[in-house]
């Protein structure tokens, strides 16, 4: 018998969230079979395998897969496993490959993952199908503007349908010239802390930033006032949030999310001219799609610490992350950096090092998010805390907007609210109480 | 290889232990008067590959990549109160062994490769993170003193243990 209630554990009325959401082993499990067994899962960018033969190691929840891209040109998502005994057949992060040789009995995969090679085949006396015996496929694989997702569940809304008006947002993200690519191979660490707080935060928790990352203020780096600003929190159905923060009309000291001049006229071609005009008075562009990858595309002010020159007002970088789930009380947490190819070189070697100023394990902002993190998910777990009702209540009463450019539900957030938050873990308490995905055992 | 019988080497020895003095107590203001006006200090990201190659460091992916301004910026940071992956402060201790000196590219410079081991406490924690790696540094003698001006910190783990780099190596 659990010692909470599934039905209690969020209440988007009250905006109260149990701790055991971050703490107990149950939740956790149910999370894997419940949430990571039938999302949408990101697990890369086509830039990362641009070739036949191609390959990246990379994790759906807590299952090890392959991303590949056969000499079809396809791109498949293959579970890391053998399945003669299961041991991982390939044990490198990236590469360029024939085939998976599993180091135990020599079964062999192609890098599309049929089983081409079975030592001692004849003994098998004319019994084994190798026809059904490929790496295990992920049913569903789709890209958007280049973003690999895939998923266990063989059935569900296509991709963009799935990513609803975030889609509209990836458009201005990874769409808005023909260049999108990643930055060298993703940064991996482990923090001891539950994976929904670093989602839950980029969905839209604006206002840690004055205390969390108070330094910024404290040494004179503050980033343009955000006085008179409105953020605009955009969602759909799926349990996705993006928040698109302005600039003040009156400073606007990065049109284009601080982009550098020389690619706004290929934005302005690409894009339809309502995404160009919104992203003109746009700062930052921040956001999660559930359950697990969160992007972040902020304008910093150019300080030189920060790597830009010390004559622009802003610098910025774009990056995209996954929160994956190591237990209820750890996780891995894997980012890249996303750039625009067509920019000039000064300015993604200045944005580069902006971002990995900033953010990653080394990042100024994020090691103290995760000190955060990692102290909330420990203080938790004890008895006494699980008496306290976790506070999501600011602002209840945020206005819907009417006149918003794109699609989606939008809401205006004056200047902070918790009404992102609220949206998260309203979707995750509403997938928690589905059914399981059909054992087969 | 320039050898432990070279005045230098000593030199070099003196230097790197300093280092992890001031490092160890907390001085790091007076760290940062060790490094040169052009440092380059770098942690590329370890990748794993079937075999060990050059290749195994990107330097796109980074853990850090500084310069002395951006260095001083960290190091004013841990005094403005809102440094909480610092809060309460990181106590570490940095081992530094098998070092290995070599001629620069000039005859102010010297290539020093190192050994460390780095043992983080911080808290009430009873666990510990271990950076372990090499470092490869450039020392060069500026007024008659040897001082930092490029240091390249190769981490063995490839997925960090720790939940953040929130220290100086």
């Amino acid at each position: 018998m659990e010692e909470w209630d599934l039905a209690k554990l969020v209440d988007t009325e009250a905006g109260t969230v149990s701790p055991y959401l971050f703490t107990d082993p149950e939740i956790h499990r149910l999370e894997l079979e419940r949430i990571f067994a039938k999302s949408w899962l990101f697990v890369g960018h086509e830039s990362e395998i641009p070739n036949p033969g191609d390959f990246v190691a990379r994790v759906m929840g807590t299952d090890h897969v392959i991303v590949s891209r056969g000499t079809d040109g396809a791109i498949r998502v293959m579970l890391n496993a053998c399945r003669h005994r299961g041991r991982r057949v390939c044990v490198e992060d990236a590469g360029k490959t024939a085939q998976f040789k599993c180091p135990y009995h020599g079964w062999t995969y192609a890098v599309s993952g049929e089983l081409v090679g079975v030592p001692f085949f004849e003994a098998y006396q004319g019994q084994l199908d190798v026809s059904m015996l490929g790496l295990l496929q992920a049913p569903r694989v789709e890209t958007y503007h280049g973003m690999i997702f895939a998923s266990w569940e063989a059935m569900g809304v296509p991709l963009a349908e799935y990513l609803g008006p975030l889609a509209w947002v990836f458009d201005m993200l990874f769409a808005r010239t023909g260049s999108v690519e990643v930055v060298g191979p993703p940064i991996r660490w482990i923090v001891p802390a539950n994976w929904k707080l670093g989602a839950a935060n980029f969905a839209g928790d604006g206002h840690h930033v004055a205390v969390t990352h108070g330094f910024v203020n404290s040494l004179g780096l503050k980033r343009t006032p955000r006085g008179g600003a409105t953020s605009y929190v955009v969602h759909g159905d799926h349990g996705h949030l993006s928040t698109l923060g302005g600039w003040p009309a009156d400073a606007n000291d990065g049109p284009f999310l601080a982009l550098p001049e020389e690619v706004w006229p290929e934005i302005q071609q690409r894009l339809d001219p309502k995404q160009f005009e919104l992203m003109r008075g746009l700062r930052v562009i921040v956001g999660t799609v559930f359950p697990n990858m969160s992007f972040l595309e902020t304008a910093a002010t150019g300080a030189h610490e920060w790597g830009g020159p010390e004559d622009l007002k802003s610098m910025s970088f774009l990056t995209v992350r996954l929160w994956q789930p190591r237990g209820p009380d750890s996780m891995e947490i894997w980012t890249w950096q996303i750039i625009d190819g067509s920019a000039p070189d000064w300015w993604k070697e200045s944005s580069r090092q902006c971002y990995l100023r900033e953010f990653g394990p080394g990042g100024m902002f994020e090691q103290d998010d995760a000190a955060n993190w990692s102290s909330i998910t420990q203080n938790l777990s004890s008895p006494a805390a699980k008496r306290i009702k976790l506070q999501y209540g600011m602002g209840m009463d945020t206005p819907s907007v009417d006149d918003w450019a794109g699609p989606g539900m939008v809401h205006a957030k004056p200047a902070v609210g918790e009404i992102s938050e609220r949206l998260f873990y309203g979707h995750w308490h509403a997938l928690m109480q589905e059914p399981s995905v059909v054992r087969p055992w | 290889m320039i050898s432990p019988s070279d005045p230098r080497y000593a030199e070099v020895l003196d230097f790197l232990y300093l280092e992890a003095e001031l490092l160890d107590s907390g001085q790091f203001s007076e760290w940062l008067d060790l490094l040169t006006e052009d440092l380059t200090y770098r942690m590329p990201l370890h990748v794993t590959h079937v075999r060990r190659t050059e290749d195994d460091f990107s330097h796109d992916s980074e853990l850090l990549t500084e310069t002395l301004a951006s260095l001083k910026l960290r190091v004013q940071r841990l005094a403005t109160g809102y440094a909480w992956s610092e809060t309460p402060s990181s106590r570490t201790r940095h081992m530094v062994t098998n070092v290995r000196v070599r001629a620069g590219d000039t005859a102010n410079e010297l290539q020093v490769a190192s050994n460390m081991l780095v043992y983080r406490n911080r808290s009430w924690e009873t666990d510990a993170d271990i950076f372990c790696g090499e470092r490869r540094d450039v020392l060069r003698r500026v007024d008659g003193s040897w001082k930092l001006a490029m240091r390249t910190i190769l981490l063995d783990q490839a997925v960090l243990g720790s939940r953040d780099v929130s220290i100086f190596f």
